[in-house]
């Protein structure tokens, strides 16, 4: 099966836009009706745009400017008092565990809807935590890996 | 309430996935909206075994993707298709 949007040549038509376009089209056959097989057309969709927005290119061009910008003040390379200091707005105390630190945020569901009332600030916010997650400090630890899932755990909402 | 995103996120940490795999199809869900992650949710409690299939699938597309190479993806695609025919016929 070859799909029409992939042949072209130019690398600006390979766009995550097409592309996902385009498997939609694909999957969205009606010969998927299985219950299983419905659900997992959807979730390779869903897995589709997950790529695309993980790899920063964004469908919306004004999304794709805010989202540079904040990646810009947060790279990969940031510490990850670097990043809660983003997350949080605010300095870490000196000489504080960021473990604790982090607990301490556990469940401040105030601090987060506060943070983030704006939609642009929501994604802001949702940048930074999904760099703290890539942080090698957090993938080393375990306990700072899932303390700092409570934390996006809570902060997961309206999207 | 508990989101759809903490109970995937509580199935991958409990998948056979490694800890890595785990991590990047966190990061990647987290990107994406919580009534859209309701087909995952569904398919992950029900057949847990596409977790892997989907991870497999997640990290060539960011290979592909970031290696602008539409070959690659189609590739992908082709996969799936037979993936899901595959789990057509054992139903």
């Amino acid at each position: 099966m070859k799909f029409e949007t992939l042949s072209m040549e130019s690398e600006a038509e390979f766009s995550p836009k097409q592309l996902v376009a385009e498997e939609k089209r694909v999957m969205g056959l009606e010969k998927y009706k299985n219950r299983i097989t419905a659900l997992a057309t959807g979730v390779f969709l869903l897995v589709s745009v997950a790529a695309c927005k993980t790899e920063g290119q964004r469908f919306d061009e004004k999304s794709k400017i805010k989202a540079e910008q904040v990646e810009k003040s947060i790279t990969g390379d940031a510490s990850l008092d670097q990043i809660l200091e983003k997350i949080m707005g605010n300095k870490l105390p000196e000489n504080a565990s960021r473990l604790d630190e982090i607990k301490k945020y556990q469940g401040a569901t105030d601090v987060l809807k506060n943070y983030a009332r704006s939609q642009a600030d929501k994604e802001k916010m949702r940048n930074a935590l999904t760099t703290a997650l890539q942080n090698p400090d957090v993938i080393k630890d375990k306990a700072l890996h899932r303390a700092l899932l409570e934390i996006i755990f809570t902060a997961h909402y309206g999207n | 309430m508990e989101t759809n995103f903490k109970k995937i996120s509580e199935l991958l940490l409990k998948s056979e996935l490694s800890f890595e795999d785990q991590n990047n199809l966190l990061t990647a869900i987290f990107k994406v909206s919580d009534a859209e992650l309701e087909p995952m949710l569904k398919l992950f409690s029900e057949k847990p075994e596409w977790i892997k299939t989907i991870s497999e699938n997640y990290k060539a597309k960011k290979l592909a993707l970031a290696n602008k190479n539409p070959e690659g993806w189609q590739k992908i695609i082709e996969n799936e298709i037979r993936q899901i025919e595959i789990s057509q016929t054992e139903h």
